[in-house]
């Protein structure tokens, strides 16, 4: 497509007030403006858009030449001067979406936000590859910040408030690869009152994500009901088509049910390939404790990656708990007028005959555990080497145990 | 002056006493013409100077009368207020108005002069820009820290040699036992030294130059275990930082030991921290000598993919920097591949790092260093206070250090988990063991402080509890009326 039949497709979908449209034209990644800035600038070196572009309604007109301004300094590969052009572009367009009274400005929000993303992700690349420190993506989520505002405040149309959500998860990701969690917090509390649009407003894909990384946020707050909650939320909400992002919530959402006592059934984990836990669930059934220690020794890096790690730890109490679940039952039989007590050494053998030997010190340290995050009820009596357990329910389930820290 | 000179001819004719008697009429007449001449100048200087006589006159007496309608309306205004212009304006006065005027000259002059000395020294951006290449000139081997307000001058800094020295002084006293704070103190010497080193740019990694890289890794290095020992975790922090973007650009050190002692502060800050710091850790793995921007793209492209669903937009997937399956032309084509080359975004990127990293990570992770720090922080998560304080004896190089700001967490956690997992009692021995006393004696103290009840050299938990139980009630007691207030 030429540089003049862009132009004329923009100007057409403003004038239609099709928003749809416009937000496929101005996303940085749309093959359209791609060819039409590559065409132009081939014909003219030196070529300026914001000649083209002057035909263009007042406040679209600056937009569009700083965008494609942006669009021909990525295609140069001037990935930092591409992130100041965008971020020169913010100023027009938000002016339109405040001026503007119909709430058809929101799709094209949505691309303008994406596009100040992934330029600024791709000029922190550039940045630190000449060694000077990568802040752009920083910056990026000051600017998101601005944009939050202003659909919050949602100018002459109530229904321009629709454009925050999408806000709300680009700033959130970009707060997760900074790793300034805290900011998230803020977030999440607008989104949650009142002045906030309904929830069951916004279209599926943005309320899937947003709960998506809400549950991840609840999993670093150790609130794990709540995580549960907001991912269960986003696997059911999610698109059936949707396989990859299926697997990515369930991903953090079988450890969780994992640590809330609740298995997954072989169906689910070949359903969606999560084959990375078939070790660990296997070992909370039996209680193997070295199964465990070796799988989480292997995939250790994998899991560090995917995040899943520190959680994953926990579930060594849950294996622990289940062998001495098997140790109580099997001293029962074989004692029945002691049923209530288990003796630590024989816990201990039965570890040394999976091929963990730890020493008494060990053992009592993790007995010990057991009962302060009460997946035991009982008590240990140092002296005579023996856990002594409640006559009922003795294990209670996994989600009564203490899960934090 | 035609006449007062008789011709030659006529003299040659004239015998001597002609020539005598000439003579002195010539004489007579030269002197006279001279003195006609300077009767003219004379004149004209007695003419200007009795000009400027008259001038200088005429211009003190305009003074005079000045003055005195000065004087006149001086008395007037005092007839109605007293005011500054009552002062008689006399030569004294007028002396003391000028010596007024003239009282910021001196430090004028002296900062002039000032200013003028420190527009002859060069500095180093000057000297760079002239000769290509900048060099300190300083040669002294202690300097003192000052924070940098303008440009250095090449007079000041000191050149590579000098400062490897410098490190080398550093060390030796410090092992020697100098002090850490202070002029003299290591803290301030080795910042001096950072600052050198960064001013000259050697870790601009297109100076190229690896053996200057190593020394400024050096420098880090010793500064940061140097601040670990003595716990000033703010300096290491900002030493770990620098090493972490030091190591990523390539330049060789002991990058597993400060990966450890990353993690271990970051165990001790909380569990998200720590998160953050693994997948970093890890991630920074993937980059040998030079692969840095591949690595940071592609450990970003790997993260990327598990970050979450991303809404849909206009290209595909997860970055909106992949060939778009909508693209025509072969030009365009060119041009995603060109944007596509270093883009985190497409899955097989992400697949072909997620294997190269687990070859590379595995070797970090077996690294004693790290592998250590691992265990330390699923030890501390989990509560597992006997294997970490095992660990704890035999943590290498400056992780004990680190270590020591888990161990009172851990001890208190493990004092709690005593309370609630035992009874009747539990004997002191077992107790040091555990809380990684040497001496029972130590063990007693530290239970004291906890308000634990200990009879016969063993730990009685019932009583123990109700004590901790009150202890808690207080503090909440306590916290609350804080919060009230």
């Amino acid at each position: 497509m030429s540089f003049a039949s862009y132009i004329q497709a923009v100007a057409s979908a403003i004038n239609r007030q099709d928003g749809a449209q416009l937000r496929e034209l101005v996303a940085a990644g749309s093959a359209a403006a791609q060819q039409a800035v590559f065409a132009a600038r081939q014909g003219n070196p030196r070529w300026n858009p914001a000649a083209a572009t002057s035909r263009l309604p007042e406040g679209w007109a600056e937009f569009l030449a700083l965008h494609c301004a942006c669009l021909a300094a990525l295609q140069e590969g001037k990935r930092v001067e591409a992130y100041d052009k965008v971020v020169a572009a913010l100023q027009p367009f938000l002016k339109v979406f405040r001026e503007d009274s119909g709430a058809w400005v929101v799709a094209p929000m949505h691309s303008v936000v994406h596009n100040l993303s992934s330029v600024a992700l791709a000029a922190d690349a550039e940045l630190r590859a000449a060694g000077q420190r990568p802040d752009k993506l920083g910056d990026a989520g000051d600017q998101l910040r601005k944009c939050f505002s202003v659909s919050l405040q949602a100018p002459g149309n109530k229904d321009k408030k629709l454009a925050a959500l999408d806000i709300v998860n680009v700033s959130i990701k970009i707060y997760f690869r900074l790793n300034t969690l805290r900011l998230c917090k803020n977030l999440i509390r607008t989104v949650d009152s009142r002045q906030f649009a309904d929830f069951d407003a916004f279209p599926a894909s943005q309320r899937v994500t947003y709960k998506f990384y809400v549950g991840r946020l609840a999993v670093f707050d150790e609130n794990y009901q709540e995580a549960q909650e907001a991912l269960e939320y986003a696997l059911a909400h999610c698109h059936r088509g949707a396989a990859r992002n299926k697997a990515l919530v369930l991903k953090y959402l079988v450890p969780v049910q994992l640590l809330l006592g609740r298995l997954p059934t072989p169906a689910l984990i070949a359903a969606h390939g999560l084959h990375q836990y078939e070790p660990i669930i296997a070992a909370m059934r039996s209680g193997d404790v070295k199964l465990f220690n070796d799988t989480m020794e292997a995939q250790q890096f994998r899991f560090i990656q995917e995040g899943t790690y520190l959680l994953l730890e926990k579930l060594r109490y849950a294996v622990y708990r289940r062998l001495l679940r098997v140790v109580h039952g099997v001293h029962a039989q074989l004692e029945p007028e002691k049923r209530t007590q288990i003796p630590l050494p024989q816990f201990q053998t039965a570890l040394a005959l999976q091929g963990v030997p730890l020493d008494m010190d060990e053992v009592e340290c993790v007995a010990a555990n057991l009962i302060f995050r009460k997946y035991v009820r009982g008590y240990i009596s140092h002296k005579n080497e023996v856990m002594v357990v409640a006559k009922a329910d003795p294990f209670p389930p996994l989600a009564q145990a203490s899960l934090t820290d | 002056m035609s006449g007062g000179k008789p011709s030659p001819a006529k003299k040659r004719k004239a015998p001597a006493a002609a020539a005598a008697a000439a003579g002195s009429k010539k004489l007579s007449a030269g002197v006279g013409a001279l003195l006609a001449r300077l009767e003219a100048t004379n004149a004209v200087f007695l003419e200007v100077s009795a000009q400027q006589t008259v001038a200088a006159q005429l211009k003190a007496q305009q003074s005079a009368a000045a003055r005195l309608m000065a004087e006149e309306m001086a008395a007037k205004a005092s007839a109605t207020s007293p005011s500054l212009a009552s002062l008689p304006v006399d030569k004294a006065e007028l002396a003391r108005r000028a010596e007024r005027r003239a009282r910021f000259q001196e430090e004028q002059a002296a900062a002039a002069a000032a200013a003028g000395v420190k527009m002859k020294e060069k500095t180093l951006v000057e000297l760079r820009s002239e000769q290509g290449v900048a060099r300190g000139q300083n040669q002294s081997l202690e300097k003192e820290y000052l924070r940098l307000t303008s440009l250095p001058s090449a007079a000041d800094v000191r050149p590579p040699e000098v400062l490897a020295q410098a490190l080398e002084l550093v060390k030796r006293r410090w092992t020697e036992g100098c002090e850490y704070t202070g002029p003299r103190g290591a803290c301030d010497q080795l910042k001096s030294i950072r600052q050198d080193l960064t001013v000259q740019h050697i870790r601009n990694r297109f100076t190229v130059q690896h053996i200057r890289n190593r020394f400024t890794v050096q420098v880090y290095e010793t500064h940061a275990r140097i601040a670990i020992e003595v716990g000033d975790w703010a300096e290491f922090r900002q030493c770990h930082s620098v090493l972490q973007q030091l190591y990523g650009e390539g330049a060789p050190g002991e990058q597993h030991e400060f990966t450890a002692y990353g993690l271990l502060l970051a165990a001790a800050t909380g569990r998200s921290v720590l998160a953050h710091e693994l997948s970093d850790a890890l991630s920074a793995s993937e980059s040998g000598l030079g692969a840095a921007i591949a690595a940071s793209s592609s450990s970003g492209g790997g993260r990327g993919s598990s970050r979450g669903p991303s809404s849909s937009s206009g290209g595909g997937g997860g970055g909106s920097w992949g060939p778009s399956s909508g693209s025509g032309s072969s030009k365009a084509g060119g041009v995603w591949s060109r944007l596509g080359g270093a883009e985190p975004g497409s899955s097989t990127a992400a697949g072909a790092a997620h294997t190269a990293a687990t070859a590379d990570a595995a070797a970090v992770a077996d690294d004693r260093f790290v592998g250590h720090a691992l265990a330390v922080c699923r030890a501390f998560l989990g509560n597992d206070f006997v294997n970490f304080l095992r660990l704890y004896e035999s943590a290498p190089r400056m992780s004990p250090y680190l270590m020591d700001a888990l161990l009172a967490k851990m001890r208190s956690k493990a004092y709690s988990t005593v309370l609630a997992a035992f009874q009747p009692s539990v004997p002191l021995s077992a107790l040091a063991g555990w809380f990684g006393f040497t001496k029972k004696k130590e063990a007693a103290a530290f239970l004291r402080e906890k308000g634990a009840v200990v009879v016969d050299g063993s730990l009685d938990v019932k009583a123990s509890r109700a004590a901790a139980a009150a202890l808690a009630a207080e503090a909440a007691a306590a916290a609350a009326q804080d919060a009230r207030r």
